[in-house]
């Protein structure tokens, strides 16, 4: 198929044919059956041109996200009216359960007082001896059922019970806070890195995530080098400023990012913020997620803040709202060799303490390394320490 | 035991819970019947509902429950939902076959409305209960015969949906200053993703300069649930890019295919999908989400989204009304894949399928999709 144009209107407006009169249709349809597909070759070739055409798509999407077609503030703006305007029960909210549990209270119980009114004369007397004669056996039935569902309402109950106290202690460790900071010390510290990592990722021919991009020094500089780079980042203002300047970023939190993934789609990763403010499960996850996404070959690189950036007095709001204690390299490099990355090392900086830690994937996961719960995270901590 | 009458011709009865007009389903029926009758098939329809405009069409399933059976007849039942005509034909001592138009899984409403979704699950446990009687069941695309393999059918076979071609009419597509038209048909209900063509729609208006309207066709189903699609489309500031319609004639919808640039889809559930075909045949390209049967029905002829993510969907539609290329190639493609589903082959696909339980003159049997091995039991009405 032929590479699909940009779709700037004021450059293909003329090229494109979309009026389509009865005779055409029937010139289409008055061609002989030879020269048409047969339905079995259609059938063969049809999953090539699907797939040729979501290729195309794919790359279509990267080129207009590059332009700016599709600022993340739009998408954001439009994906919150579709979640929010949701009605009960569609969209998942915590908020319907309560509604919904009372009608279902409502309608969990059936008693046997059948309706016996009726137009046709004689008909409400016959169902009102009917209703007498088998009350005994509805007043059984329905007996049992109702204790069904009352048994069926109250482990509702206690389920949701367990369910909120779960969320309570999930709330207690789970406050977005990156909408509250303009400018975080990672964004510094990607920046001091970036040549560095230029040199170290600048030759991959796949493309390279960086996660938490911030300022755009990171993607700027491997832009320059010809690499196929895109950034996410949670900050709006600072997603549309990179979109201006025709950079390919995305609206997302790192992990749901990486969740979100395909196994072995990255060359390269590269992250920060997470790696200082996350908590010890959201980093071992990183690191199970980074496994799983990253291709054969792939290079990682956690970019993290050095101890004194802790102590500088602009920093003290990021850091207070951190939730995990800051990572060592050595702690970070045990925990990616424990999940098989090779030549993995770090390298600090040489003005300050901040430091990389680099990693190679030369043995891609076989899909079966996904994080799956915080006890396996923790378990997989305490076998590092 | 009653004593079955067996002198009397071949006799197919027809049987669907409701008959109303603009239905899909009911075209379907009405063409298969004619085909029947051509054939010297005695064939009658029976509907336990039937719509005003349609009371020539059908008998009242009432007055069928009161014959007395006959060696002779055949019933062929339409299973689209649950209905009250299922008690009554597994009863009977006559030959049972089923034709399986699909049902849509509960998941897809018990969130919107419980109450409806309910006859979602009546539906699905008729068809366990019928797969016990059938001797056939047939299926209008493969992606439901499938299922009724899972339900436990003995045999299956294919039988396409028999589709009218909608009358060609000159129209210029719609909007041609600056401007383009986008069209769904289906009915309102969550299973067809409306709510993800609205907010793709935000998305291509927000990030193009020649903008897009989207006409979506159908009655409601779920109120909740238009109710939500209305406050969507003015949260988003859409009041003027989307229109909602029903009750469209034949004549309507050709006009609403022959005026749009593209016919854009959604649906997270089809049987099969007739407007797919309507789309293809009045040359318009498609762009749809490859879920449940559409990637049976349109083949080549669509390009085939891989979810419902709406930034691909976005720029799908626009690569659709922008590349002249793509369009030629995806409406050439959508030629032959509609010819595939054409009326006069269908038929023979539906005689054929039939031929393999109902003694049609002159109609060699259709090869099954899935056989048990068991033995048709041709027997029937020996005590």
């Amino acid at each position: 198929m032929k590479k699909t144009e940009s779709n700037n209107s004021s450059t293909t407006k003329g090229k494109v044919d979309l009026d389509t009169s009865s005779e055409r249709v029937l010139e289409y349809l008055g061609q002989s059956d030879a020269t048409l597909a047969s339905p079995d070759a259609v059938d063969s070739a049809a999953a090539a041109f699907v797939l040729e055409i979501q290729s195309s798509i794919e790359h279509e999407v990267k080129e207009l996200r590059s332009q700016g077609k599709y600022p993340p503030s739009l998408i954001a703006r439009v994906n919150s009216y579709y979640n929010s305007l949701l009605p009960l029960g569609a969209a998942s909210a915590a908020k319907d359960f309560k509604e919904a549990f009372w009608i279902a209270d409502r309608v969990a119980y059936i008693d046997i007082d059948v309706p016996t009114a009726s137009k046709k004369p004689g008909v409400s007397l016959v169902k009102r001896i009917l209703r007498l004669m088998i009350a005994w056996y509805l007043n059984y039935v329905a007996q049992q059922f109702n204790n069904f569902t009352s048994n069926l309402m109250r482990l509702i109950t206690i389920i949701d019970q367990r369910i909120v106290t779960l969320e309570e202690k999930l709330e207690a460790t789970d406050f977005r806070h990156l909408e509250l900071l303009d400018k975080t010390a990672s964004i510094e510290v990607l920046a001091v890195f970036a040549e560095s990592i230029g040199e170290l990722v600048g030759d991959s021919s796949g493309r390279i995530l960086v996660a938490e991009c911030g300022t755009g020094e990171m993607l700027e500089e491997l832009r320059r080098k010809g690499v196929d780079v895109y950034g996410i980042d949670e900050r709006a203002a600072l997603l549309d400023s990179l979109e201006t300047r025709r950079f390919d970023v995305r609206d997302s939190t790192t992990l749901f990012h990486l969740h979100k993934l395909e196994d072995s789609v990255l060359s390269g990763l590269i992250v920060a913020g997470i790696v200082d403010r996350g908590t010890i499960a959201e980093r071992v996850k990183l690191l199970h997620e980074a496994k799983r996404v990253m291709g054969q070959g792939s290079t990682l690189v956690l970019a993290c803040s050095g101890i004194t950036r802790y102590a500088d007095a602009s920093n003290h709001m990021e850091y207070d709202l951190s939730l995990g204690r800051p990572f060592s390299p050595d702690t970070w490099i045990e925990l990616l060799k424990r999940l098989e990355f090779s030549h993995v090392r770090s390298i600090s900086s040489e003005t300050s303490d901040d430091y990389l830690v680099v990693a190679s994937n030369t043995k891609a996961s076989s899909g079966g390394l996904t994080y799956s719960s915080f006890d396996e995270a923790n378990v997989n901590l305490d076998e590092a320490r | 035991m009653e004593i079955l009458r067996h002198q009397d011709p071949i006799e197919l009865c027809i049987f669907m819970p409701s008959l109303a007009p603009y239905d899909a389903m009911a075209t379907h029926v009405l063409e298969l019947k004619a085909a029947l009758e051509n054939v010297g098939l005695s064939t009658n329809l029976y509907a336990d509902e039937i719509k005003k405009e349609m009371r020539g069409e059908a008998i009242p399933f009432k007055r069928f429950r009161l014959k007395k059976p006959s060696r002779s007849r055949y019933m062929l039942y339409q299973l689209a939902t649950g209905s009250n005509m299922v008690r009554h034909l597994i009863d009977r001592v006559e030959p049972l076959i089923i034709q399986y138009h699909n049902i849509t899984p509960r998941s897809e409403f018990v969130r919107w409305d419980p109450g409806i979704s309910s006859s979602m699950a009546w539906g699905q446990r008729q068809l366990e209960v019928l797969s016990k009687k059938a001797a056939l069941g047939l299926a209008v695309s493969e992606f439901n015969a499938r299922e009724l393999v899972s339900a436990t059918f003995p045999k299956v076979a294919i039988s396409p949906p028999l589709i009218r071609s909608l009358d060609l009419v000159d129209s210029k597509r719609a909007y041609d200053v600056g401007e383009f038209k986008l069209l769904f048909v289906g009915r309102l209900a969550p299973n067809k993703g409306h709510e993800d063509l609205i907010r793709a729609l935000a998305i291509y208006n927000g990030a193009f300069d020649k903008k897009a309207h989207l006409h979506l066709i159908g009655q409601t189903v779920v109120q909740g649930y238009v109710d939500y699609l209305h406050d969507l489309v003015v949260a988003l500031g859409l009041d003027s890019w989307v229109h909602f319609s029903h009750g469209v004639s034949d004549q309507e919808l050709s006009i609403e295919f022959a005026s749009a640039h593209a016919y854009v889809s959604a649906s997270k559930h089809e049987g099969f999908g007739f407007p797919f075909v309507e789309a293809m045949r009045t040359l318009t390209p498609i762009v749809a989400v490859a879920s449940s049967a559409i990637p049976d029905t349109v083949g080549n002829g669509a390009i085939l989204l891989v979810d419902n993510d709406p930034i691909n969907m976005a720029t799908a539609w626009s690569m659709v009304l922008s590349d002249n290329v793509l369009r030629n190639k995806l409406i050439k493609n959508g030629i032959s894949v509609a010819h595939k589903w054409n009326l006069k082959d269908a038929i023979s696909a539906n005689l054929a399928a039939l031929a393999n339980v109902v003694p049609i003159p002159g109609i060699g049997l259709a090869p099954l999709f899935f056989d048990a091995g068991l033995e048709l039991d041709r027997n029937f009405g020996k005590s």
